[in-house]
């Protein structure tokens, strides 16, 4: 018996009791703005929130602030941003790159 | 870890705490926190030793900048990133890895391989449930109501591999024992460790265990019962960890249990068993209990050297107590108002 079949079967054997799934009826989404809410938060725990418009903004905040190492790295968010869709609320802006 | 350093492979923590305590060659002291235990001016000194920062500086905000120029420097050449999984989800087959410093991110975008383990207890049946256990695990471990980066993970990007590698590590055999499998439920937010009166005295590294803490008791004997024997009476059973556990595990009911099990299955130190026999000897009979107490005033008050030596472990840093003259008992029997 291989370990992953040994797993599965000593899985299978202690299986406790089943029980239906809960229904989480309290479970209230947040109604303030949320991106207050991040930024509030973020810079509490010792983060940065920088504001950004385009792909180009995040390119230029990274050069000025990591000069010595963005090279490599610019090329890779660059890359990566171009493969994804980045949405935000309505009233900032959507990207569809 | 140690295992990939053995076969040579060099590995790199990426998160802050984790990286501290590496580079000081010594094991995390709390899961969530893992460099809880060392002072900003230690960190400095480290940081100077091992990257160089300027002698005697402990600006958090310096040193933080610092690591990051290192940690860059890792994430931009290194090309296989591992990470752990918070949860995994059974209806989509993504899993979600949380941060609050965006370094599994980094590892795991900058990388051509990306290796994510996680234990068989991290599957939450649908995505609409994640919600619950994201805001669970952000709150109980630091009060946030989120994590920062809650990253989901469903395939590899294109000319990248992604592996998922699903722990056992005696969590199945755990599964079996009906008082301690709701320990699994665990979400590893460290609530317990912070709110319990033992660890908060004693730190992380007094548990000689990865995961320290109330749920690191209850764990860790079913790793390994003789090595982790002492873990469970470690305790004073206060229940305040099981009071905050936002999964309701009944940690300090456990605690209980597994000190039992313990016993029985012969991993109490002869000197504990003796000790808990003449306990219950004295503290079941009233005259022993007595008359014990009047031979401990005794010595304490006429020959205290035979109670102030090396030889009695609650003489090692601390006085022993001067004896009363006499017990509550007298005290009671001589001071009572007859109601006559």
């Amino acid at each position: 018996m291989s370990s992953r079949d040994s797993i599965l079967a000593t899985v299978k054997k202690n299986q406790p009791e089943a029980k239906p799934l809960p229904v989480i009826e309290n479970f209230i989404p947040f109604a303030g703005d949320n991106i207050s809410k991040f930024r509030e938060v973020l810079t509490a725990i010792g983060g940065d929130a920088v504001d950004a418009n385009s792909i180009e903004d995040v390119v230029k905040h990274l050069q000025t602030n990591f000069p010595m190492q963005s090279v490599s790295l610019l090329y890779r968010i660059y890359f990566t941003a171009m493969r994804c869709t980045i949405t935000q609320p309505a009233n900032r802006i959507n990207w569809k790159m | 870890m140690n295992t990939l350093k053995q076969q040579g492979i060099d590995v790199i923590d990426s998160d802050l705490g984790e990286r501290i305590v590496q580079m000081a060659d010594e094991p995390p002291s709390h899961i969530v926190l893992p460099c809880i235990h060392w002072k900003k001016e230690e960190i400095g000194e480290l940081f100077h030793k091992h990257l160089g920062t300027p002698e005697g500086n402990a600006d958090p905000q310096f040193l933080t900048n610092a690591a990051r120029i290192h940690l860059r420097e890792k994430f931009l050449t290194r090309r296989v990133a591992l990470t752990g999984v918070n949860f995994a989800i059974a209806e989509t087959g993504e899993f979600v890895v949380c941060t609050n410093e965006g370094n599994a991110d980094m590892g795991a975008h900058l990388a051509d391989v990306h290796i994510a383990c996680m234990g068989i207890e991290k599957i939450i049946p649908k995505r609409k449930q994640l919600g619950v256990f994201l805001r669970l695990l952000a709150r109980s471990a630091t009060g946030q109501p989120v994590t920062t980066y809650s990253s989901h993970f469903r395939k590899p990007r294109k000319g990248t591999e992604l592996h998922v590698v699903i722990v056992d590590n005696g969590r199945s055999r755990q599964l079996g024992r009906a008082d301690f499998r709701n320990s699994l439920k665990c979400i590893r937010c460290a609530a317990c460790f912070n709110t319990c009166p033992v660890y908060r005295r004693s730190g992380g590294h007094s548990y000689h265990t990865a995961i320290a803490g109330p749920i690191g008791s209850i764990l860790a004997p079913n790793l390994d019962m003789k090595q982790y024997a002492d873990l469970p009476f470690a305790s004073t059973l206060c229940g305040s960890c099981s009071n905050v556990c936002p999964v309701k595990i009944d940690i300090h009911e456990q605690l209980y249990k597994w000190r039992q099990v313990l016993v029985q299955e012969g991993h109490a130190p002869t000197s504990k068993k003796v000790a808990m026999k003449g306990m219950t000897t004295v503290l079941s009979n009233p005259s022993v209990y007595r008359l014990s107490g009047a031979v401990g005033r005794w010595f304490i008050k006429n020959i205290p050297f035979v109670v102030n030596n090396k030889l009695n472990p609650w003489f090692k840093q601390r006085e022993m107590p001067e004896a009363p003259k006499e017990s509550f008992r007298d005290w009671y029997k001589k001071n009572k108002i007859s109601k006559k």
